[in-house]
């Protein structure tokens, strides 16, 4: 059985009479890269910020490396590193200045570390310019480089790659995968689901503070064929479509119609046996978005599961 | 661990632009009122003042009067409202730096500052007033003899501005903002105290001497200054001890109100 290093147990936050988070159970093994994912004010922020003692959860349990957290005891996260927000370093000190402050609570952390670290995050050479004069980007590769100071076994990521062009993506994403190939557990949360499914072993999907889905990717979409059609009327062809065993959803997107759950061939049959003919049909894999718009009704907010949350996976 | 944040502390306090800002400004009255002193006592042929007694009089009121607990309340209030507004007390914490070990660090590492402000105050004083004496009277008196004395003034008169940094700290937790820290800590030092002496005074009688037992008269006794007040001042040793009584309920409350506080986001 593998190590837990992030475990939640019925956790939930109230406020008032509105709901963050509601009974959320997590399981993070070591070593893997596993993905929060869910759309902006679906909770992950709010966990995020329980599972580092910044909140008081409402009910439920948080523990990091075997150890309980609570606001009241943070000691076991002296072995994580985390990014949650903006990152809140001292606007006149440069970026090693910076680091160097953090690296005090760390008696292990020396000053090569810290130019290690600068190098690993691509600051090197704006390591002596001042953080208040860094764009978004620089100020978000300076939290990474924090958060990887002390040489974390947990590493938690909310939004990392918030105000970064694509290419400053692209290296975060690679940069994760770096570190999970030297052995660090990464917990990341994103509202970018396609940038997740490229970086994630497993992944919990929130919506409205409540799990919807649970597992590895490959799991979540399995055998999710999605065929697109052009068609000049897509709500004939949607009316038409309900009457074809199999299929579990459909979504217009202007001239062109999705179609889960059935393959390309029998949709064009269909409906070109009731007269409606389509000028154009592609077929690909679903993705993490799809699913998601799958399990929510976007019309009204509610969650409506159309398959049933996969939980596999989770250790005993 | 404490240790290290506590030095962490102190590298940002001292780093602030608020403390630059006030440290300068202090240098400024501070060159004013030594001038000004000299000059009315030069006019009046009154006085004869030595260097010692100058800086053990300007160290007094930088700790004892109105402008040192204003520069204290600005200086622990901003300090502590910035960890809220740019979400740096967010960092600390989640690394694993306990609420308790957080505050009292933060309220330990504006030691260092108030002992910058009296070496401010002693470092102005000391030329300008050691000018005039020796124009007037060809000596500045003896200093050396004095030297403990001045140590001592120094330490009494940080120890009188604690209980203004542990009110501005509190205020900083409960309100999240220098608004509510440095406003209310301002209201009380500058408004509170004021219209309260005003208001016992008009009372009479023996209500008056309950000023003694505030923040600022207790300031006063520990340091010896003499503010000219009608009241009889309480004695230096239960000042202390009055002043060590002010600065634990203000810390108290703030680590209790700290402790139970959600820090979003």
């Amino acid at each position: 059985m593998q190590e837990l290093v992030l475990e939640t147990s019925g956790l939930t936050k109230r406020y008032g009479t509105v709901t963050g988070v509601t009974e959320l159970d997590l399981a993070v093994r070591r070593g893997e890269v596993y993905g929060f994912i869910g759309p902006n004010g679906s909770g992950k922020t709010t966990t995020i910020a329980m599972c580092l003692g910044l909140l008081h959860p409402t009910a439920g349990t948080v523990s990091v490396l075997g150890r309980p957290v609570t606001p009241g005891d943070t000691r076991a996260l002296r072995a994580v590193g985390s990014l949650l927000g903006t990152p809140g370093m001292v606007p006149s000190m440069s970026g090693r200045g910076n680091l160097r402050l953090l690296a005090r609570l760390h008696p292990d952390v020396d000053n090569e570390r810290v130019e290690e670290v600068l190098d690993f995050v691509g600051l090197g050479h704006a390591a002596g310019r001042r953080v208040k004069g860094y764009s978004l980007g620089m100020g978000q590769r300076l939290a990474l480089g924090a958060a990887l100071l002390h040489r974390p076994e947990l590493l938690i990521l909310d939004e990392p790659t918030n105000g970064l062009d694509p290419a400053g993506m692209r290296e975060i994403r690679q940069l994760v995968r770096r570190l999970a190939d030297d052995g660090v557990t990464v917990f990341l949360s994103s509202h970018l689901l396609h940038e997740v499914e490229q970086v994630c072993d497993r992944v919990t999907m929130l919506a409205k503070g409540r799990e919807v889905a649970q597992g590895t990717v490959a799991q979540l979409l399995g055998g999710r064929e999605v065929v697109r059609i052009r068609v000049a009327d897509t709500d004939r062809a949607a009316a038409v479509l309900t009457s074809l065993p199999g299929v579990t959803a459909m979504r217009p997107d202007g001239q062109w119609l999705e179609i889960e759950g059935v393959a390309s061939e029998a949709v064009i049959v269909h409906l070109v046996e009731k007269g409606v003919v389509p000028s154009e049909v592609t077929s690909g894999r679903a993705d993490l978005e799809s699913l998601f718009f799958d399990l929510t009704d976007e019309n009204n907010g509610e969650v409506q599961p159309t398959h049933t949350p996969v939980l596999a996976g989770r250790a005993a | 661990m404490f240790v290290n944040v506590l030095r962490a502390q102190q590298t940002k306090g001292l780093r602030s632009g608020v403390f630059w800002v006030e440290a300068s400004l202090l240098a400024a009255l501070t060159a004013l009122m030594v001038v000004l002193t000299n000059t009315m006592s030069e006019l009046s042929s009154d006085a004869q003042v030595t260097l010692a007694g100058q800086l053990g009089d300007m160290l007094k009121q930088t700790s004892a009067s109105s402008m040192g607990h204003m520069l204290v309340v600005v200086l622990a209030g901003s300090l502590m409202a910035h960890e809220y507004s740019r979400r740096s007390l967010h960092l600390w914490l989640s690394r694993g730096v306990s609420r308790p070990t957080f505050l009292w660090t933060k309220f330990l590492s504006f030691l260092a500052p108030m002992a910058l402000f009296m070496l401010v105050t002693a470092a102005v004083t000391a030329p300008i007033a050691a000018g005039f004496l020796y124009a007037e009277h060809g000596t500045v008196g003896p200093l050396s003899a004095e030297l403990g004395s001045l140590v001592w003034t120094t330490v009494l008169g940080m120890y009188a501005l604690i209980p203004y940094a542990a009110l501005a700290l509190f205020l900083a937790v409960v309100g999240r903002s220098m608004l509510v820290a440095v406003g209310g800590s301002l209201a009380f030092t500058l408004v509170a105290e004021t219209l309260l002496a005003q208001l016992l005074n008009l009372i009479g009688g023996r209500a008056v001497d309950a000023m003694a037992y505030l923040p600022s008269g207790l300031a006063a006794s520990v340091v010896g200054l003499d503010l000219g007040v009608i009241y009889t001042p309480v004695d230096p040793g239960p000042a202390a001890v009055l002043i060590a009584g002010y600065t634990m309920v203000f810390l108290v409350a703030a680590t209790l109100v700290f402790r139970r506080q959600d820090l979003s986001a």
